[in-house]
Order: structure tokens, then sequence, then C-alpha cells
């Protein structure tokens, strides 16, 4: 009998992780987006891109040129931006190369994709001339991202991402692209402005701008880091990335964008926008000015923004002197 | 019993009731509403001014590019950063 149980032990410990394995693989094998990244750090390329993006009704588009090898990015519309490894730079001709994501920080990563969405094929098309496989990824049975993929490299020719009812929010498109000749180097900028954040440990984010390691809709905590005073929270779940960032203070109104839509979330007066890679939503609770931005679907992100957990100040006595100074305000005007 | 009028009270009944009978106790009654609004504007008086925020939105979006960029496909994330929108106000 104490034979039989040692034995079926063993079993268990011998075959437990084996279908965890088997997840994980087929997992790996399931992420086109993962694919994509591996074909654009290999595979020599260069392009021209429409990039489409939805403004409130209004679908706005833009050209770029778009060229990389071995690792090496360089996009070129108003300014450019490049990508050196894990490096993120931006060049403009006022601040010159800056760099936006020093190449040591590596990546925050992201879950599994099929945590939260569906992975099909479906079919094959041709972009710029390219034959590519089409994969779709479902969310709650709606496609909100169909991706093609050139089908000997695997490098993302086209990207259209829709939002829950299906309409599309955002789309990359190669118009034309040459694949395969090394000679398109781009070259590595001088000396970049060194401005990007530095990586910060949870327990080091200050417990007013401190948030649950899951938001609504799924995603999950990443990491955090901080630039010039300012912490930036990533969240991401699994296709689409998230940052929060917090600020105290009142909020300036006068200083956001020109292009903003007002809205509400939870009672409280907010600000949309949009920009060819997403959206943002600029909101004012307690004493916290609250920034989230994101590649995800205008009203994906309002509900993960209204999940956000909110701060009040954490004085009585503060409260209670703001609200005396308010109510004298409403008198007399500011002193 | 039932078929008799509803009695009013006389003139000036309820006045009487809410009215203070001593001059000392209104006097108070300001007293207590001065002091209640003059400690409103000490209290807002010692209130610093809360400082105000502008989010430079544009900085914040392209450290959001940034990382967003290392981990998703490389060409689709970072070639907005390139398109970057107008912010004029």
């Amino acid at each position: 009998m104490r034979k039989r149980i040692v034995g079926l032990a063993l079993l268990a410990v011998l075959i437990g992780p084996a279908p965890i394995a088997l997840a994980r693989a087929r997992t790996g094998e399931r992420d086109p987006l993962d694919d994509a990244r591996k074909a654009a750090e290999q595979t020599p390329f260069s392009g021209s891109v429409t990039l489409q993006w939805r403004e409130a009704s209004v679908l706005r588009t833009d050209q770029l040129t778009v060229k990389g090898t071995h690792g090496t990015l360089l996009a070129q519309g108003q300014r450019s931006a490049m990508a050196i490894g894990a490096e993120r730079l931006v060049y403009s001709p006022a601040d010159g190369w800056q760099e936006l994501w020093p190449a040591g920080l590596g990546s925050p990563g992201h879950p599994n994709l099929d945590v939260a969405y569906d992975v099909r094929t479906a079919g094959t098309d041709h972009v710029a001339g390219y034959p590519t496989d089409v994969v779709e990824v479902l969310k709650a049975g709606v496609v909100r991202d169909r991706l093609d993929l050139e089908a000997a490299t695997k490098l993302l020719l086209r990207r259209r991402q829709y939002d829950s009812k299906g309409v599309l929010e955002r789309a990359f498109t190669f118009d034309q692209i040459q694949i395969g000749d090394p000679a398109m180097m781009p070259p590595t900028p001088p000396a970049p402005k060194q401005a990007g954040p530095r990586p910060l440990s949870f327990s080091a984010v200050p417990a007013s701008e401190r948030q649950p390691s899951r938001l609504a809709a799924g995603y999950e905590r990443l990491g955090a880091y901080r630039q010039g005073g300012i912490v930036q929270l990533v969240y991401s779940d699994g296709l689409y990335d998230l940052s929060l960032f917090q600020q105290q203070g009142g909020l300036d109104t006068g200083d956001l964008p020109a292009q903003r839509r007002t809205t509400r979330l939870d009672g409280r007066p907010a600000w949309a926008f949009s920009w060819p890679g997403g959206e943002g939503i600029v909101w004012t609770a307690g004493r916290t000015v609250y920034t989230l931005v994101g590649d995800v679907p205008a009203d994906e992100l309002t509900e993960v923004a209204a999940s956000v957990s909110v701060h009040p100040s954490t004085s009585v006595m503060h409260r209670l002197r703001q609200a005396c100074r308010g109510l004298v305000e409403s008198f007399t005007g500011a002193f | 019993m039932r078929d008799l009028p509803p009695v009013d009270p006389p003139f000036g009944f309820y006045e009487r009731l809410v009215r203070p009978r001593h001059r000392w106790a209104r006097a108070g009654v300001a007293a207590l509403a001065a002091g209640a609004a003059a400690s409103v504007g000490i209290m807002a008086l010692a209130a610093p001014r809360e400082a105000t925020v502008a989010p430079h939105v544009a900085q914040l979006v392209d450290a959001h590019t940034a990382s967003a960029s290392t981990s998703g496909d490389p060409i689709s994330e970072i070639t907005p950063a390139a398109a970057p929108v107008s912010w004029n106000r």
C-alpha cells in the first residue's frame, strides 16, 4: 500500500508540470505579436506607412517612412523616433536627440495574450504586394485586433485595432515596403540627452500614488518608473499597454491638449484625448491629478480609469482648511 | 364634539414660542454666528493655496510609447512617436 502511494506521488510530480509546460509552449506559438517583434529585430526592411486614428468621430491619417535592421528601427515623420535594441529615442530640431527609454532598463514585459484574448487565424491577404497571414485577436467574442504578418518573415505589415463594438479605432499599414535589403541600416544618433526614466520598486512608490496590482478589464501591473518626480505605473492585459501617471496638486486645465473631449468619470469631470498611438484621459480626485494613457480603445480606457483607486486627502484638518478656503473664495473670489 | 370647529391658537402664539425671551440670548446667538464666521475666515487664511499641476501630456505620451514599444511589436508601437499630435492650446 505504502509503495503504491509513493508511486502515485512520484507520478504526480513527474506528470504534474507537463500540462503547464505544454500550455506555455502553446502560448508562445499563439502570440503573433511576439513573432512580429522577433521579425522586426532580425529582418532588414524599408517602407512607407500610413497611420489612421480616430479622434471622436473623425478618422485622421498621417504618412511616415520606417526602416530597420538588426534591432534598429527609424521612423520619420514630423520628427524622428528610433529604437536601438531596448533603447528608445526621439529627435526634434529644437531639442536634438533625446532618450525616452534607456537601453539598460529592459522591458516591463506583458502577460500571456491568451489570458484575456482568443487568437485565431483568418486566412491570407496581400499588403504592399507581399502575401500575409491574417491573425485575429478577440476579446469577449469581438475582434479587437487584426494583424497581417508577412508570410515568410512574420514582419507586421498591417495592424487594425477595433473597439468593443467593432469600430475601427486605429490602423497601421505599410503602403510600400522592401524586405531583405541589409544596406538600409539607419545611422546611430550621436550623444542623445540622457533623460529617460529610472526603475522604481513598488515598495518605493509613495503611499499616495500606490495602485492595486490589477485594474479593470484584466490589466496587470508590470512595473513602476520615475522620471522628473513623476511616477509611471505600467499595466498590460497581454495585448494593450497602459501607463498611469499621478501628480500631487490641483489640475490646471488651461494646459491640457486643445483637442480634448470633456467627459465624466464617476461623476467627476475628465478630459479625454487621442493621438496616433492611442488614447488618454486626465482627471482629478482628492489632491491628485491622474493621467492614464494607452494604445487601448477609448471605451476600455474609460472603464479602466474608473477602477483606479482614488486617494483622498489624508488629513482631516487639511480637508477642513481647504473647505473653509473654498467657502470664503466663493464669496470673495481668490485671495 | 366632532361637530365643533377647529381651535386656532391666538395671534402671535408661535412667534412667542420661538422668540428668545431674553436679550442676552439673542446676543449669544449673534456672537456664536460671528465666531463661526471668524473661525471659517481664519481657517481659510491658514490654508495654503493648493499647488496646481499642468500635466505635460506630450511628455507623458512619449514616456508611455517608449515603454510600450519595448514589450509589443516595436514597429507599430514606435512609429506613432514620429507623428506627434499638435498639442496647441
